[in-house]
């Protein structure tokens, strides 16, 4: 049989955690088959092909409340911003606090996935599962974060981030760890300086992109002009484990930050990475790309200029739900096999059987026959199945069934106008040309109609960013971009 | 009236709505899942397979293996594809059909009540293998003493053709420019939106029915019968709505192994439905590519420009089975030399078997390959002779009245210089560059301005329209008029055809013909469409003929339903067999011949950013134009290079399939990149002509693969206008092209 074939790792228990304390408990409990997931969009996919095989019941975080927000607190050291554990990469990219203060993490975070992934997907989550690729390390790394987490026996304990990666995909966290908080910290203002950060990401695709080489850099502008202090330079993709480039604080500190100096770092960061050849570039490809990256990072911040790409009004995708808040589900106790959910699917209630390890796809397609949602690549990337949870657009390959006890599911069942007729945006999409084979259409019409219900009137760069999480092969998206356009408040304006 | 309205497609509020039904979509509660075991082996013999704990599992219905298949053999041109590997079958051919020579060839069909409990018990099936060694490439497949894939067939070296024209001694003693490269091509894969999917059962006449995603009801249904052994009266297929083809679906995938499912069942007393649907994985391990492969050329210009002599040799590499690897190769074979005048040719063309997955049709068919090769020799004329390349290609561009490659005049209709002149025209292309907004790669840092190179290139192309090489063409259609004996003119009408709906519009413009073929109002045209119990044979969806063909059809039929109305019947019908001017086969010494009764014909100007120091390009701009004869809906032909040139922005972009030691390492949309919306170029203009083709219905001519044959060249030649650099293979991603301007001093 063909290794693609196999079947993949079959959980035998779902339990959803009501506090972060009771996760820690259930996974002490669970020995080494308890695994915690949140988001879920890389655990499921390593599920599917058959890793973590040692895992058989999921804790799942998710529905506990309150764990999402970012606070300003006073610490021993001074101001700290915390972001909560299950903060999604979209709301870390649409925090205030985030965006004036860790600016490289809120642009490492827009570049995650597709916003889609970015509305399960948690920050702790892309930093705990530890990949080099992973794009919000490096951001973490130049803005020194450190992680609160709840050890055995309610021990409480702080890890830079920077000690975190043991290896390729090891961390040193402890098999019963839970990361409750990311720390960063938020110095006091100096009269006249300027502190700033810039992420950058080399992939192969504007979104969907592996990072072939990622990087992010901070440092301090003091008053007197011209000088520049405490800089941190980190890059990723360029060896095992995400890295601070060493010894480019002490090459520069104090120094003008002009070409030469630029260079010279950039020379420094380029002889510092080790990559590899790899299907996404060569190792020299990236070792060039690091020189380039950081000369153009190195550049921008010294011009003042890291914020000249950021627009504060992509599309998330939440429709109108505030600060992509997923209401607070339903719980289901520990219990093997299959239990009864209750989900609100297109307005009416329903009671059906959902599996431990079941997706929310299979289940609409399965149990509910909804089979307008359509499954193109169960890993997230082409949007087809895209559906809202609690008003958000997710994609429902990547969400378990039982996540969704106790919340409102709207497939493109539900998404038809008045007695059945078709939506604004449904017609549009039919006189626009945006269907052909259709397969794709679902997704696109349900992150279309939810772009719309965010953004009343979207210029084409936030259609573009909307529709980034869905995969077309008939129509060259043109027609697409058209179709929403003219559903849109003004397209539709006579 | 309807032809040439901007009418909204029959099927788009379905499938707005998510109410369109695919082949994944048909459930029933007594459903039986199916599993397609793969080998998973490259190249490998099986020397047994021991069912005893597969069959033990739970849930296990049957398990089918190449001892169940009544003719254990395939194959869309030729039988050299066994159904199943395996031992105690009953082949017709000398096919080995113990040997699997791909990751993708089926051993074993596992039948079971539940998707889960197939698959468990496929994971029992134990299989012992001789191991072969890996014939990995065309270089392994053409070295000394290479492991055969194919026996029976005697060489690796399977399909050859040539093309002999001229005296290529005076050919190149007139040549004032000589070019000379080898150029390489990656594989593409289809990436339809729609995993292979199928629903097999028994119908109410007994029949094998057979619901799935293909291109040619008829031609499935055929393969079927061969391999059950059955008359083709006792097999039904159907194709419900159809999540993309694009040449993808031509060869059969679940059809005949499904078939085989339903009816050993039914032997045994079970009716039940069976179905199976096929993950991303198994969609891209298990279905043909476009192919890869390599072509060295030499070509001479005087110095006037005009081409002198051409020579090639072509490599296709076939993959373990031929699929439509030799059709492919002699659509490639002729676009090699692009549409040009060329007294003087030696062209050399094989397909090579390999232990790798199949090259087959995708959109353009071996086009896209040829004029990668031919536009980019051209290209290169055009610096070694200080010309400008719209000039260049008027001094040798066919016309009116020319002879081809194969030495015959080509079908009346050559409208490539108009395409060409209007395509310079529209794009503007002897003017200055237009500034383009800047670029930046990284999506969050600004230009870097210094890094950006502009630049602008042509590509033009044609590519025949229909099978070709002396292939029995033909398309069927019934159109029944309705109405009273006393009524003047019908009042409704129904067309009943078999020509598959893709997803490029067809069935729309098939009603759209057939409304203004009877003069009957087109919301009172209905069609009930490909199900062999209702329509007749129409030829593929590929080879842009669909619409040709079917107009060409649905004419004829409305002509007999006509005298059939005038005689009083009610219903009137007609029935109608088009069969187009016959081709013929190349001669095999000097590819003398009429491969084609018509040609599409296309011309695009490509404009690009590239930043020197990442290698990312962005295509800002591409006019892309095409004598389309007669428009039948212009949104469905927009709709069409729209999506043509976004698939051949991948081919030349990002799409990268990786085929290591017999296998794909990247069988996933993670893995293998097709471009989203903010990949594709950022304008992307049709320009659209309608001179008719003599033969086209109301002039219609083919056009839905002609975008994404030149676009390749297009590009390489933007950006060597822009950096001074040519790529001689692509994709063109930033690591090949950033290795490339560092070579180049950048």
């Amino acid at each position: 049989m063909h290794e693609v074939q196999r079947s993949g790792t079959q959980v035998s228990g779902y339990v959803s955690a009501e506090s972060l304390e009771d996760a820690q408990r259930l996974l002490s409990e669970a020995g080494g088959a308890g695994r915690l997931i949140a988001g879920g969009t890389d655990l499921l996919i390593e599920l599917a092909r058959g890793k973590c095989s040692e895992v058989d019941l999921l804790i799942d975080l998710s529905g506990i409340g309150g764990l999402d927000g970012t606070e300003l607190v006073e610490g021993v050291e001074g101001t700290e911003l915390v972001l909560g554990p299950l903060m999604t990469h979209a709301q870390a990219a649409a925090s205030p606090l985030v965006i004036e203060h860790a600016l490289a993490l809120a642009q490492a975070c827009i570049e995650v996935g597709s916003p889609q992934i970015r509305n399960r997907a948690t920050i702790v989550g892309n930093l705990i599962t530890a990949s080099p690729a992973n794009d919000t390390i490096s951001a973490a790394f130049v803005l020194d974060a450190r992680l609160d987490i709840l050890s055995s026996d309610g021990v409480r304990s702080q890890l830079p981030v920077t000690e975190l990666y043991r290896e390729f995909r090891q961390t040193n966290l402890g098999p019963t760890d839970v990361v409750c908080g990311i720390r960063l910290r938020v110095p006091a203002p100096e009269s006249g300086a300027r502190r700033a950060s810039l992420f950058a990401k080399v992939g192969l695709r504007r979104s969907q992109a592996i990072s072939v080489v990622h990087g992010a850099v901070a440092a301090r502008f003091p008053a007197d002009q011209g000088s520049v202090r405490d800089l941190r330079l980190s890059l990723g993709s360029v060896g095992p484990t995400v890295m601070m480039v060493p010894g480019v604080r002490d090459l520069v500190e104090g120094r003008e930050l002009d070409e030469a100096l630029i260079a010279e770092v950039a020379a420094v960061a380029a002889s510092a990475c080790s990559p590899i050849d790899d299907l996404r570039a060569t190792a020299r490809y990236r070792s060039d790309s690091v020189e380039v990256v950081v000369r153009r990072m190195l550049t921008a911040l010294s011009q003042g200029r890291e914020r000249e790409m950021w627009r504060g009004d992509s599309p998330r995708l939440w429709g109108r739900v505030p600060n992509g808040h997923f209401a607070t589900s339903g719980s289901i106790g520990d219990q093997t096999g299959p239990v009864e959910i209750n989900v609100k699917v297109n307005g009416t209630e329903v009671v059906a059987q959902a599996g431990p390890g079941e997706t929310l796809l299979s289940w609409l397609r399965g149990q509910e026959a909804l089979t307008g949602t359509k499954e193109g690549c169960a890993e997230g990337e082409c949007g087809a199945c895209t559906v809202r949870l609690d008003g958000i657009a997710v994609v429902s390959c990547l969400v378990l069934a039982r996540r969704v006890h106790g919340a409102e599911v709207v497939t493109i069942e539900g998404l038809a106008g008045a007695e059945g007729a078709l939506s604004p945006l449904q017609a549009s999409m039919t006189v626009c040309g945006g269907v052909q084979c259709g397969f794709c259409t679902p997704g696109f019409v349900v992150a279309a109609d939810t772009l719309l219900a965010e953004v009343a009137d979207p210029d084409e760069d936030q259609i573009r960013a909307g529709l980034a999480g869905n995969l077309c092969r008939c129509t060259g998206y043109e027609p697409i971009i058209e179709a929403v356009r003219s559903a849109s408040e003004s397209g539709s304006r006579p | 009236m309807s032809l040439g309205d901007r009418e909204v497609r029959r099927d788009a509020p379905v499938k707005v709505m998510g109410k369109a039904i695919y082949p994944g979509d048909i459930r029933s509660p007594d459903d039986l899942h199916a599993k397609v075991v793969f080998s998973g082996q490259v190249h490998a013999q099986m020397i047994a397979m021991d069912l005893t704990d597969a069959e033990a599992m739970p849930g296990v219905v049957t398990i089918l293996t190449a001892a169940d298949v009544p003719v254990n053999e395939y194959g869309l041109t030729m039988f050299d594809q066994p159904v199943m590997v395996g031992v105690g079958d009953r082949p017709r051919t000398g096919v080995d059909s113990t040997v699997s020579r791909w990751e993708g060839d089926h051993i074993a069909l596992v039948v079971a009540e539940s998707p889960e409990a197939a698959l468990a018990a496929a994971e029992m099936i134990d299989v012992q293998w001789q191991q072969f060694p890996i014939v990995g490439d065309i270089d392994a497949a053409l070295a000394p003493q290479a492991p055969l894939v194919h026996g029976e067939a005697g060489s690796n070296q399977y399909h050859h053709l040539k093309i002999r024209k001229g005296d290529m001694g005076v050919g190149w003693d007139q040549a004032a420019v000589v070019v000379e490269s080898t150029y390489e091509f990656p594989h593409q894969e289809h990436a339809f939106l729609q995993p292979e999917a199928a629903v097999s059962h028994i119908d109410d006449s007994g029949r094998i029915t057979v619901t799935v995603a293909g291109q040619w009801t008829a031609e499935d249904q055929e393969q079927i019968a061969h391999a059950l052994d059955l008359p083709v009266e006792q097999v039904r297929v159907i194709y419900p709505a159809i999540g993309g083809a694009f040449g993808g679906r031509e060869d059969v995938s679940l059809q005949i192994v499904l078939a085989l499912a339903s009816w050993r069942l039914r032997q045994g007393g079970e009716m039940r439905p069976v179905r199976c649907v096929w993950s991303r994985e198994e969609s891209i391990v298990g279905h043909h590519k476009r192919h890869r492969g390599r072509i060295r050329t030499r070509w001479g210009a005087d110095f006037e420009g005009r081409i002198t002599a051409v020579e090639a040799d072509v490599l296709l590499d076939a993959g373990a089975y031929n699929y439509t690897s030799n059709k492919v190769l002699g659509n490639c074979h002729l676009a090699v030399a692009g549409p040009y005048v060329v007294p003087n040719a030696r062209i050399d063309s094989s397909a090579i078997y390999t232990t790798t997955v199949p090259g087959g049709a995708f959109r353009g068919f071996g086009s896209p390959q040829g004029a990668f090769v031919a536009e980019t020799q051209m290209n290169k004329l055009a610096e070694a002779l200080g010309m400008d390349p719209v000039e260049l290609r008027r001094r040798n561009i066919v016309r009116e009245a020319s002879v081809g490659i194969t030495q015959t005049r080509l079908p009346d209709g050559v409208t490539m210089p108009e395409v060409l002149e209007a395509c310079a025209e529209a794009s503007g292309f002897g003017e200055k560059l237009a500034d383009a907004l800047p670029y930046s790669p990284v999506a969050t840092l600004p230009a870097e301005p210094a890094a950006l190179r502009r630049g602008r290139g042509l590509g033009c192309a044609m590519k025949n329209v229909g099978f070709s090489f002396g292939f029995p063409e033909r398309c069927e259609a019934r159109i029944v008029l309705h109405g009273s004996v006393g009524d003047p003119v019908p009042s409704s009408v129904e067309l009943f055809h078999g020509g598959a709906e893709v997803g490029q519009g067809a069935h729309s413009a098939f009603l759209q013909m057939a409304a203004t073929a009877t003069g009957v109002p087109l919301d009172q045209v209905n069609g009930v469409f490909s199900d062999t119990a209702t329509s007749g044979d129409s030829g593929s969806a590929s080879a842009s003929r669909l619409t040709w063909m079917a107009g060409n059809s649905i004419i004829g039929a409305a002509q007999e339903a006509e005298k059939a109305w005038r005689d009083g019947d009610r219903p009137a019908i007609g029935n109608f067999r088009f069969v187009p001017p016959p081709t013929e086969a190349l001669d095999p010494e000097t590819g003398a011949g009429q491969p084609n009764f018509s040609y599409g014909y296309v011309a695009q100007v490509v404009e690009v950013t590239v930043d020197v120091e990442t290698g990312h390009i962005r295509v800002d701009r591409v006019v892309s134009t095409h004598d389309v004869g007669r428009s039948v809906n212009p949104s469905t032909i927009e709709g069409q290079v729209h999506g043509g040139v976004a698939q051949a922005h991948g081919y030349a972009m990002t799409e990268d399939l990786v085929v290591s030691e017999g296998r794909i390492t990247n069988p996933t949309l993670s893995g293998y990149l097709m471009p989203g919306i903010g990949d594709v170029p950022i304008s992307v203009e049709p320009v659209i002509l309608e001179l008719a083709d003599p033969l086209g219905p109301w002039g219609v001519r083919g056009m839905a693969e002609m975008p994404t044959i030149p676009y390749v060249p297009a590009v390489v030649a933007a950006v060597h206008d822009a950096t001074g650099v040519w790529f001689d293979e692509f994709p063109l991603t930033p690591s090949r092209v950033r290795e490339a301007m560092i070579a180049a001093g950048y």
